[in-house]
C-alpha cells in the first residue's frame, strides 16, 4: 500500500512500515551478502527520514503523539520479546523526532521514557528527574538506545554498571549522581523505597491491559 | 723391571708400592702428628705436610716417571702425580677437614672483630682446598665455602639485629659500607675470587635488603630525615649501597618521590595563603606573590635535580621520581590560576620592559631555560601556548617587549622541548612585528612622495597576519573623521604593495597621543583609540550623555562603561561625571574637565585590559574539542573497528604531548561523533565502535 494516497493514517500502519524498513524488506526482499552495509544502512535512513516527512504531514494535526503510542502499546503484544520491544523503544525515539532533527528534545525524552520503560526500569523515577534537572542538550539517538540497555544490565542498587564501559556521559553522570545520593544517606530504606515505588508502577502495567 | 715380558713385568707392583709407601707415611707420620695438635697449630702443621706431601710426589712421581709413560698409559690408569694427591686426600684431607673449616672461619671471626690472624696460614690453608680438588672447586666450595657463607649470614644477621635497634641510619650505613668494604678486602687477601660476589650478597642481603624498610624509614634519621635535612653524603652512600641489592632502589625513589611532592605542594599551600591574605589588599601583589612562588618552585627543581644528578648518579629512576613529583603538583594550580597561566605571566614578567625582575643577560636566558624545562611537567601546554601568545602580544604590540633576541630564544627554547608546531604561529607573530617595521618605512616613504595624501597626523600601522595572532574582537568603532582619513591613506598605500589581502582594523589594540589644551596648560595625553575616540566627541560638544556616547562610539555597554570609567572615575579626571560618583551608569551626563592638570607633561590614561582568562580557557576548550575529534577520527580511520577502552587509551596518547583530556570530554566527543554518523556502536557490543567511511 502506497502511503502518500491513503488519507486517513493510523499509528499502527507507521509502525508497521517502520518495522518493515528497519528489518530491510521494505524495497528488496533478499540483497546478497555482498551489499554493502553502509549502502543499505543509507538507504533505510533514506527511507526513515521519508516516513519520517510523511508522518509529520499527516499526524500533525491529531491528538498528541504520546496518546497514539499509549494506544499502540496497549494493542501491541510485543512486551514479551525483547528485540520487539527494542525495536518499538527506537520507533518510540523515531516518533519523537520533530522538522528532521536528529535529537529530541528533554521534554519529549522523558514523557516517552515515562510512557515505554515503565514497569521495565526500576531507577524509572529516578533516571527521569534526574534528565529532567540536568540535561539541557538533546537527546540523542546513541544515548536513547543505550539507556534501554543500561535499564536491562543494571539493578536498583547501580550493581551491573560497569564504569569502564562506553556509556554516555548522561549515564555516567547520573549514575555518579545515585551514588552521590546513596552516599550522603546512608539510609538503607533509600533503596527500599525505590522498591516500594517500582512495585508500584508493576501494577500500573499490570492495570493497563 | 718394566721392560720385560711377563711374567717378569713387575710394573703393576710397583705401581700398587708406589701407592702404597704413601699410604703408610701418612698414617705412621702425618695423621699422628695432626691429630695431636688443634686449631691455628693444627692449621700450621697442615700447611707444612702439605707441603711436603706436594715435594714427596714430586719426587717420586719423577723417579717413576716410566711408569707414567707406558704402563699407565696403556692401563689408562690414575697418572702418579694424581695417585699420591689422592692419597692426600683420602686420608688426610677426609679425615680433617671438618676441623680445618671450622678453624678457619673462627679465624676470620675474629678477624671480623678486630683482632690480628695470620692472613698468609689461611691463604695456604684455603689453597690446598682449591689445589685438592685438582682443577675442580667442588671441595672449596662444598667443604668450606658453603659453611663459611652461612657463618657469614649467622653473623652479620647478628650484628645487623643489633645495629638496626641502636644506631641511626647514617651510622648504620656506614658501618654496613665499611663492612662490604672489609668483606671485599678479605676475599683479596686470602679467599678465592669466586667467592666475592657471593660473600659480597651474602653480606648486602643481611644488612640492608633484610632492613631496608627499617633503616629507611627510621622516623629521626631515615631517608626521609636525610632528605629533610639535605644529608647529601649521606643520601649518596645510601645510593650506593641500596644499588647493589636487588630492587633496593625502588624503595629510596619511592620516599624521594613523595619528599619532592610534599615540598612542592607545601609552595603551593604557601602560595595560596599568601594570595588569599593579600587578596583583600591589593590585587597587584597577589601578582608578585605568584611571581615568586613560579621561582621557588625553580629553585625547588634546581634542588633536587642536583641530587638526582649528584646523590643518586642520574639513575633513570630518581629522574622517573623527580618527574612524577613535579607533575603532581606542577599541575595543581594556585588560587584559581592554572599552572599553565602562572608560567606564562612569569615569562612575561622576565620579558617585559620594566617587569618586576631585574636580570642580568645571562640570569635571563638561565632563568627561561628552566621555565621551560619545567613546562615540561605541565599536562596543559595548549593552555600555556594561548596564554603565552595572549602575552607576547601584548609585548609586541604596545612596544613592551624588553628585547629581542630574548623573545626568540624561549622560542628556540620551546620549540626544542614541545616541537616546531607548539612555536609556530609565536615565531610567526614575532616575524609578523619586524615586517610591519619595513612596512612603517615605506607606509613613510609613500606619504613623503604624496603630500597630498598626509592625513596630518603620524600614523603608524602594525600589519598582522591573522592565524597567527590571538583573536580580536574588531568592533565597528566610529572613528573620528581625523582618523578616518587615515586609514583610508593606509588602505590605499597598502592597495599599491599587495592585491587580494582583506584588511581588518582591530582599533581596541591602537594607542593615539593627544594633545589636550586645558586651562592650566597643554598636556599630552596617551590613550587608546577607544579613549581618544570618546575624548574628540567633546570637541564638538560640552556635555554628553552615556546613551549619546555609546550612539556615536558604536560600542557596547562594557566598553563604553569601561573607557568612560578610566577617563571620568580613575586617577585622572578628564572628564566630569554628573552626578560624580566612583561608578558608571547609563543615565549619567558627561562634561570635558577644562580645569584639569598635572604636574608631569605628558601623561598616560591607563585602560584596565578586559580579563582574558576566561576567553583564553574557552579558546583553549573549543581547540582541544577539535583536537580530540581529529584524534578519534585519525585513529578509528585506520583502526576500523575498536573498543572503548582502547579508543580512550590512544586518544589520550595521541594528545598528551600537548594536553591530557579527560575520559568524560572525550566520551562526548565519541558521542558527537556518533550522531554526526563518523562512528557507529557495534550490534551486538555496545563497547565497540565502528569507523563509518
Amino acid at each position: 500500500m502506497d502511503l502518500r494516497d491513503s488519507s486517513r493514517v493510523d499509528i499502527f500502519e507507521i509502525y508497521q512500515r517502520y518495522c518493515d524498513i528497519r528489518s530491510g524488506n521494505a524495497y528488496e526482499g533478499e540483497r546478497n551478502e555482498q551489499d554493502d552495509h553502509a549502502q543499505r544502512g543509507k538507504s533505510s535512513r533514506d527511507a526513515l527520514a521519508q516516513l519520517l516527512n510523511f508522518v509529520e504531514l499527516r499526524m500533525h494535526m491529531r491528538s498528541s503523539i504520546f496518546d497514539e503510542l499509549a494506544k499502540l502499546i496497549s494493542k501491541l503484544e510485543m512486551m514479551v520479546n525483547f528485540s520487539e520491544f527494542s525495536r518499538f523503544y527506537d520507533f518510540m525515539f523515531f516518533m519523537c523526532r520533530e522538522n528532521g532533527q536528529k535529537n529530541i528534545t528533554v521534554s519529549k525524552a522523558v514523557t516517552a521514557w515515562r510512557l515505554v520503560l515503565a514497569g521495565r526500569f526500576r531507577l524509572l523515577n529516578q533516571w527521569c528527574d534526574f534528565v529532567e534537572e540536568n540535561q539541557r542538550h538533546n537527546i540523542s539517538e546513541d544515548t536513547w538506545q543505550q539507556v534501554l540497555a543500561f535499564s536491562r544490565c543494571v539493578h536498583e542498587n547501580l550493581e551491573g554498571y560497569d564504569p569502564e564501559g562506553a556509556w554516555p556521559v548522561l549515564i555516567d553522570d547520573f549514575v555518579e549522581h545515585m551514588y552521590r545520593v546513596s552516599g550522603s544517606n546512608k539510609d538503607p530504606n533509600l533503596f527500599c523505597n525505590c522498591g516500594d515505588s517500582e512495585s508500584q508502577l508493576f501494577v500500573f502495567e499490570d492495570a493497563v491491559p | 723391571m718394566c721392560t720385560q715380558k711377563p711374567p717378569h713385568d713387575y710394573s703393576q707392583q710397583l705401581y700398587d708400592k708406589y701407592r702404597e709407601s704413601f699410604e703408610e707415611y701418612i698414617t705412621s707420620m702425618v695423621l699422628p702428628s695432626l691429630r695431636e695438635k688443634h686449631d691455628e697449630f693444627m692449621l700450621r702443621e697442615l700447611v707444612k705436610r702439605w707441603a711436603n706431601h706436594k715435594v714427596m710426589v714430586r719426587w717420586l712421581s719423577r723417579f717413576f716417571h716410566y711408569l707414567d709413560r707406558y704402563f699407565i698409559a696403556r692401563r689408562s690408569l690414575p697418572p702418579l702425580n694424581e695417585v699420591g694427591l689422592t692419597c692426600f686426600r683420602d686420608l688426610v684431607y677426609q679425615e680433617l677437614n671438618g676441623k680445618v673449616r671450622d678453624a678457619v672461619i673462627s679465624l676470620i671471626d675474629q678477624e671480623r672483630e678486630g683482632e690480628q690472624i695470620d692472613r698468609a696460614l689461611l691463604k695456604n690453608v684455603l689453597d690446598i682446598f682449591v689445589e685438592i680438588g685438582m682443577g675442580q672447586m667442588d671441595y672449596y666450595e662444598n667443604d668450606f665455602e658453603a659453611a663459611m657463607l652461612k657463618d657469614t649470614a649467622a653473623y652479620y644477621s647478628r650484628k645487623a639485629s643489633n645495629w638496626i635497634l641502636e644506631d641511626s641510619c647514617p651510622d648504620y650505613m656506614l658501618k654496613a659500607e665499611e663492612c662490604l668494604k672489609r668483606e671485599k678486602d678479605r676475599v683479596s687477601h686470602y679467599l678465592h675470587s669466586s667467592s666475592e660476589p657471593k660473600l659480597l650478597e651474602n653480606v648486602q642481603h643481611e644488612e640492608l635488603s633484610v632492613y631496608a624498610n627499617q633503616l629507611l624509614e627510621k622516623e629521626h634519621s631515615g631517608c626521609h630525615a636525610l632528605l629533610r635535612y639535605d644529608k647529601v653524603e649521606d643520601l649518596s652512600r645510601m645510593f650506593r649501597l641500596f644499588s647493589k641489592i636487588p630492587r633496593g632502589l625502588d624503595p629510596v625513589s619511592s620516599i624521594f618521590k613523595q619528599h619532592v611532592t610534599a615540598e612542592g605542594t607545601a609552595l603551593v599551600k604557601q602560595a595560596e595563603d599568601a594570595a588569599s591574605n593579600k587578596k583583600a589588599d591589593k590585587k597587584d601583589i597577589v601578582g608578585l606573590q605568584e611571581q615568586v612562588f613560579v621561582r621557588k618552585v625553580i629553585e625547588l627543581h634546581d634542588k633536587y635535580l642536583a641530587y638526582v644528578n649528584d646523590c643518586f648518579q642520574n639513575h633513570t629512576l630518581f629522574h622517573k621520581a623527580l618527574k612524577e613529583a613535579f607533575e603532581v603538583f606542577c599541575n595543581k594550580g594556585v588560587a584559581g590560576s592554572s599552572s599553565a597561566e602562572l608560567l606564562a605571566t612569569f615569562c612575561d614578567n622576565i620579558l617585559k620592559k620594566g617587569g618586576s625582575e631585574k636580570l642580568s643577560d645571562e640570569a635571563i636566558e638561565e632563568t627561561l631555560e628552566k621555565v621551560v624545562k619545567l613546562l615540561a611537567y605541565i599536562s596543559d601546554k595548549d593552555l600555556f601556548a594561548e596564554f603565552y601568545r595572549k602575552k607576547l602580544a601584548r609585548r609586541l604590540l604596545f612596544d613592551k617587549s624588553a628585547n629581542d633576541d630574548h623573545e626568540r630564544s624561549i622560542l628556540t627554547k620551546l620549540k626544542q622541548q614541545c616541537g616546531g608546531q607548539f612555536t609556530s604561529k609565536m615565531e610567526g607573530m614575532v616575524t609578523d612585528l619586524t615586517l610591519a617595521r619595513e612596512n612603517q618605512t615605506s607606509f613613510e616613504e609613500y606619504l613623503s612622495n604624496n603630500p597630498n595624501a598626509n592625513p596630518g597626523i603620524d600614523l603608524t600601522v602594525t600589519v598582522l597576519t591573522t592565524g597567527f595572532w590571538p583573536s580580536y574582537k574588531s568592533f565597528d568603532l566610529n572613528l573620528p573623521a581625523e582618523m578616518v582619513k587615515c586609514v583610508e591613506v593606509f588602505r590605499e598605500f597598502y592597495q599599491t604593495k599587495t592585491k587580494h589581502r582583506k584588511l581588518t582594523w582591530i582599533y581596541s589594540l591602537g594607542t593615539c597621543n593627544l594633545i589636550g589644551k586645558f586651562e592650566p596648560k597643554t598636556l599630552e595625553l596617551i590613550v587608546t583609540t577607544y579613549q581618544a575616540s570618546a575624548l574628540l566627541l567633546f570637541n564638538s560638544s560640552d556635555r554628553l550623555s552615556y546613551s549619546e556616547i555609546m550612539i556615536q562610539l558604536n560600542l557596547t555597554d562594557d566598553d563604553v562603561v569601561r573607557l568612560l570609567h578610566s577617563l571620568s572615575c580613575a586617577k585622572y579626571r578628564i572628564l566630569n561625571k554628573e552626578p560624580n560618583t566612583k561608578s558608571i551608569s547609563p543615565t549619567d551626563y558627561f562634561e570635558f574637565n577644562s580645569k584639569f592638570t598635572d604636574k608631569m607633561r605628558r601623561i598616560k590614561i591607563p585602560l584596565p585590559p578586559v580579563d582574558e582568562k576566561k576567553k583564553v580557557i574557552e579558546d583553549v576548550d573549543k581547540d582541544r574539542r577539535y583536537a580530540i575529534d581529529a584524534s578519534i577520527v585519525r585513529i578509528m580511520k585506520s583502526r576500523k573497528v575498536l573498543g572503548h577502552q582502547q579508543l580512550v587509551m590512544e586518544c589520550v596518547e595521541q594528545l598528551g604531548r600537548m594536553f591530557k583530556p579527560d575520559f568524560k570530554a572525550i566520551k562526548k566527543r565519541i558521542e558527537d561523533l556518533i550522531t554526526r554518523d563518523y562512528l557507529e556502536r557495534d550490534k551486538d557490543n555496545p563497547n565497540l565502535f565502528r569507523y563509518l567511511a
